[in-house]
């Protein structure tokens, strides 16, 4: 900067122009959109747990769970092969009869 | 009245009024909202330079004022506490973006960087929209967190303490950063002097 010291002091932002300055920054204005959608949870009823969309406070926990487990049940319930079982069994009958001999009741 | 005790009724009040909105009454949400949607909009737009962003940040801001509603406590200013969580909505988003601004703090030349204003301008309405193009320039130089902190304290009136706790940091990193970001922002200025205070 070509400038003198005077010069340069003279012009020098102050802390006291910077205050000003910033002090005239406005808020940004919102469109209008985005005031009727921050407006329009109001519309909501407020909950204690704070979702209009649940009114049943913090009982979500349970009803989570309990959901997840028959959920759970119910695809195992669909996929779990019975034949499946039977081979097992027969294996280990198969086994037995091998290692131990015939049992009591054959 | 002192300040602190300006202060601590100013609390009180903010809290009666939360206490309103808590009890659905939409006059006292329609009075918050037109109150402080547009600061917590404005800190947002300008800590990530997209007006969308800044909306959502907005929105969401004020859906967690009126989650926590019932649950208002008076300790704080309700303010502050939207300035806090727009501030964290918004660093979330910045981290997101993997916008490295922090701590890179940035020294231009104002002459490289800005448009030269005319300064003929012959109206008072668009030198004034002059300056604030400058300083918004200005400010958009500035790292992330300095111009957060000006935003805070000497925009949007903060004590250094408040802005503090919105920031995250202890109160003499914040007063020191402030005082960084002062400096920094005032250089910046300096060589439109006379464009900005018309002398």
């Amino acid at each position: 900067m070509n400038r003198s010291d005077d010069r340069w002091h003279s012009d020098t932002i102050t802390d006291q122009d910077l205050d000003d300055l910033l002090a005239q920054v406005p808020p940004e204005t919102p469109s209008g959109r985005l005031r009727a959608r921050v407006l329009a949870m109001a519309d909501h009823p407020l909950t204690e747990n704070g979702h209009w969309w649940w009114p049943f406070g913090p009982l979500w926990r349970p009803v989570a769970v309990l959901a997840c487990s028959a959920l759970l049940g119910l695809g195992l319930g669909m996929t779990w092969s019975t034949t499946g079982f039977s081979q097992d069994q027969r294996m280990w009958d198969e086994s037995v009869f091998l290692l131990f001999g015939p049992t009591e009741g054959e | 009245m002192s300040q602190h005790e300006m202060r601590e009724q100013r609390i009180q009040e903010d809290a009666l009024l939360m206490e309103r909105v808590a009890a659905r009454d939409a006059s006292a949400w329609r009075l918050l909202v037109d109150r402080e949607l547009g600061r917590v909009l404005m800190l947002a737009k300008r800590m990530l330079n997209n007006h969308q962003d800044a909306e959502d940040v907005a929105q969401e801001t004020f859906a967690r004022l009126w989650q926590q509603a019932p649950r208002w406590t008076s300790e704080a200013r309700i303010g502050t506490w939207l300035y806090r969580v727009a501030h964290n909505l918004a660093m979330d988003r910045l981290r997101h973006r993997q916008h490295a601004l922090d701590d890179a703090e940035l020294l231009v030349e104002m002459e490289e960087s800005l448009p030269a204003p005319a300064r003929e301008s012959p109206l008072a309405r668009l030198e004034q929209a002059e300056q604030r193009q400058l300083l918004d320039a200005a400010m958009a130089r500035l790292s992330v967190r300095s111009r957060t902190a000006l935003l805070l304290v000497n925009v949007l009136g903060l004590r250094v303490a408040e802005a503090a706790g919105v920031m995250h940091l202890s109160d003499q990193a914040m007063a020191s950063l402030l005082a960084r970001s002062r400096r920094q922002l005032r250089l910046l200025l300096t060589p439109w002097h006379d464009t900005l205070l018309g002398e």
